[in-house]
């Protein structure tokens, strides 16, 4: 462990970037607080206008001010995706780790099982899921962790494969240490860093996916401000109110590209031999 | 370092793309565009909001596309005053009840040079009302019998609203001896235009008809063509690619405010915006609360953020259907509050919601285009603690035929020939086709059955009014706003009629 943390704050780069990145986060979780207004409160005098002192990015086609919806989008956008995948991390692992652990005829089914659902395009299962469970960032949140964790699933339990029949720990098991001593001293640890670099990664796809389906109409529900429903609410005013689009689109960029270069640099420092 | 690089330029095409996307459509390439001089041939674009898949006039609503484009001609019309006038029959009376002697216009030709006569008229509407079930119902035909330049015209009952439904463009007088693949693509009309070329769904291509009755049309040949999206739409007018863009939204019409080069005519529509409610729902079978939830609705903002009228009755103002004299739902919050109540609604666990009998006052909004208004009825119903659920579909007619629905916003023509019976019938009559939330009140169906049999326009108009004065005490449904039918045009187009009816839009006088 400590020469993970020993190599992480010798790398600078990484070091910048993980405080941009929770900088970033912060903010937008505690952004509300900055709302100047509602962001739910339409005004039927005030749709369209231009950034002004009392809505400082101007409002929508409601009157709605802009920055505050961006600011409580960003903490629900930010909250749905973290979740999704602190959630489908622990629980792909911990579900991988046990199949790898199991052996024999339970795992061989379970992970052929796992196979043929990888097989299928996740944007699709997660379609036939809202389209069966309803509409609702609630149900599309669920609906995107039930199909998503399979891959940590099967990551953990490729690695634990690989210790498994390693030589260490076929002598730990003959010197008498406990299985779960094994688990946690030995597994784990070796584990435990590749799965935070893919989750560090697989936070900007999963913030894409949940505004890709607000987008479609089918995450978000009106008047939730979420990003990709601003983006689809804006697509109409491209030209008379270009900002509409242009800023949810920035900030979900901006936040995957952070997300993606975090994990990049993570990975060259916990795996450089997989680079 | 390398990757930083790979950012800054991905972020440097993202922004080159996004600005390259500002350009207008110029997928498809025009016939050559109009000149000014007045010896050159003067070619128009069009750009409809929708098109169909046939130009068969006798089936649903495909000869409203033939309308917009100068290509169909009625027995009678409703002009830019939403007045009946005559145009292939010059005049009419009747001779009883059940009998109208219909005189038919002399000299008419179809655009193949054949003469348009009563027996004409007498196939194409036979045709229609074997075709097509609301040609049945609207033209309630028992015969038709040809009499010298007349057409003897029977009802199955007497039939006020006759006239007023032959001019709907499913009436079209067409040639009937084509058959019926040619009528799908090109059908021979007497009307000012006529189509040369038709792709289905995409692109009609019209020229003057050389035979035309009335006079030489104002144009030599038209191109109709289909753009759904209003942004698109706007943009191939800024590119010059077309010359009229048919209703356009408000932010498509700002686009083109102040700009000489362009007109834009703001024409009052007959559409209404309306939600209907069904009455099998426990909360909204209690007259009480419909009434409470139409107090609640501020249909001034509401007009505003629509770009529309308010509008709480059935028929617009511009209808001239008793607007003035009706007490409308009426905006009063304070009062909707007091009557939900009164009803036995309070918000027991503070959450902003009213509760009776432990259920919360929760129902689901189904839309199937997004416009301003769910999101503004959401946030008005909501200050009276009504929490609404907005629920977007393609299609919302399947629910509306099953009764799943709570609520369901949608948008007719009020006044669609001219006259208000149609609606008034199908929406709120006990057994009216489209009287999807159940609505029944037999004094309300007694009014319709006298407006059935009643011929003076006048005394139709009186009916009318009595009629929604019973509907604004039942409030079966909420009466929101109406719209504004927005054209714009380049300023070179002159003579484009404004019609409260957006299925009418080139007339034979409209040139450039």
């Amino acid at each position: 462990m400590n020469i993970w943390i020993k190599k992480i704050t010798e790398n600078k780069i990484f070091c910048l970037l993980l405080t941009l990145n929770i900088l970033l986060v912060v903010f937008f979780l505690f952004a509300p607080q900055f709302a100047p207004n509602s962001p739910i409160e339409i005004h039927a005098d005030h749709t369209l206008l231009d950034s002004s002192g009392q809505y400082p990015l101007g409002t929508d086609q409601l009157g709605r001010c802009f920055l505050s919806r961006l600011l409580y989008g960003g903490k629900s956008s930010l909250l749905m995706t973290i979740g999704i995948v602190v959630f489908i991390s622990l629980a792909g692992t911990t579900v991988g780790i046990m199949a790898a652990l199991a052996g024999g005829a339970a795992e061989q089914i379970f992970m052929r099982f796992l196979d043929v659902v990888l097989a299928i395009p996740s944007m699709v299962l997660v379609l036939v899921m809202v389209s069966i469970f309803g509409n609702g960032i609630v149900t599309t949140t669920i609906a995107i962790m039930s199909v998503s964790w399979i891959t940590y699933a099967r990551i953990s339990h490729s690695l634990v494969l690989e210790f498994r029949e390693s030589n260490f720990i076929k002598q730990a098991h003959m010197g008498g240490v406990r299985s779960v001593r094994i688990l946690f001293k030995y597994v784990l640890p070796n584990v435990f860093p590749h799965i935070i670099v893919v989750a560090t990664q697989d936070f900007g796809d999963k913030l894409l996916l949940l505004s890709s389906l607000s987008l479609l109409g089918l995450g978000a529900q009106p008047p939730t401000p979420e990003w990709g429903y601003m983006l689809s609410e804006g697509k109409q005013f491209m030209q008379r109110a270009p900002w509409l689009l242009f800023y949810p689109g920035f900030l979900i960029f901006i936040h995957v590209i952070m997300f993606n270069l975090l994990g990049d640099r993570l990975q060259d420092i916990l795996d450089p031999k997989e680079t | 370092m390398k990757k930083v690089l790979l950012c800054v330029l991905s972020l440097l095409a993202a922004v080159l793309m996004i600005a390259g996307c500002g350009g207008g459509d110029k997928k498809e390439e025009k016939p050559a565009p109009a000149k000014t001089e007045k010896t050159a041939a003067k070619h128009m674009n069009i750009a409809l909001f929708w098109l169909d898949k046939s130009l068969e006039p006798a089936e649903g609503w495909n000869a409203w596309s033939l309308a917009r484009a100068g290509a169909s001609e009625c027995l009678t019309t409703i002009d830019e005053n939403m007045k009946l006038a005559p145009v292939l029959a010059d005049k009419w009376e009747q001779v009883d009840p059940v009998t109208w002697k219909i005189h038919i216009r002399k000299g008419v030709k179809f655009s193949n040079g054949k003469e348009m006569t009563p027996e004409d008229v007498k196939k194409t509407i036979e045709r229609a009302v074997g075709k097509d079930k609301r040609a049945a119902a609207n033209a309630n035909l028992d015969s038709i019998k040809v009499d010298g330049e007349n057409i003897i015209y029977k009802t199955k009952a007497p039939y006020g609203a006759l006239m007023y439904n032959l001019s709907e463009p499913l009436f079209t007088i067409i040639d009937t001896s084509k058959p019926a693949e040619e009528i799908a693509k090109t059908p021979v009309t007497t009307a000012p235009y006529m189509v040369t070329s038709f792709k289905s769904g995409e692109v009609i291509e019209l020229k003057a008809n050389p035979n035309y009755w009335g006079g030489k049309p104002g144009l030599d040949s038209i191109t109709v063509k289909l753009i759904k999206d209003d942004n698109t739409r706007a943009m191939a007018l800024q590119s010059g690619e077309i010359d009229i863009a048919q209703k356009l939204d408000k932010a498509g019409a700002d686009l083109f405010k102040g700009k000489s080069e362009f007109n834009t005519l703001e024409v009052p529509s007959l559409r209404l915006e309306f939600a209907f409610l069904n009455l099998k729902h426990p909360f909204l079978a209690n007259a009480n609360v419909r009434k409470a939830m139409a107090m609640a609705v501020d249909r001034d903002a509401m007009a505003k953020l629509f770009n529309g009228e308010p509008c709480g009755t059935v028929f617009p103002k511009a209808a001239g259907i008793g607007f003035d004299k009706l007490n409308k739902q009426t905006f009063n919050l304070e009062e909707a509050k007091k009557l939900l109540a009164q009803e036995g609604f309070k918000d027991t666990n503070g959450d902003g919601v009213i509760e009776k009998d432990g259920k919360p006052f929760e129902l689901n909004l189904q839309i199937f285009k997004k416009t301003a208004i769910p999101e503004a009825l959401q946030a008005q119903l909501a200050k009276a603690g009504i929490k609404i659920n907005i629920r977007q579909m393609d299609d919302t007619q399947k629910n509306l035929e099953e009764g799943k629905f709570d609520m369901s916003l949608n948008s007719y023509i009020t006044a669609v020939t001219g006259d208000g019976q149609r609606i008034l019938e199908q929406n709120f009559s006990t057994k009216g086709a489209d009287n999807y939330g159940k609505y029944s009140n037999p004094e309300y169906d007694a009014v319709i059955v006298r407006l059935a049999g009643e011929f003076d326009a006048a005394k139709r108009v009186e009916l009318e009014t009595e009629a929604q004065k019973i509907l604004l005490q039942d409030n079966p449904d909420l009466f929101l706003v109406s719209g504004k039918t927005i054209i714009v045009t380049k300023n070179s187009v002159k003579n484009l009629k404004k019609y409260p009816l957006d299925y009418y839009l080139i007339s034979k006088d409209t040139t450039m």
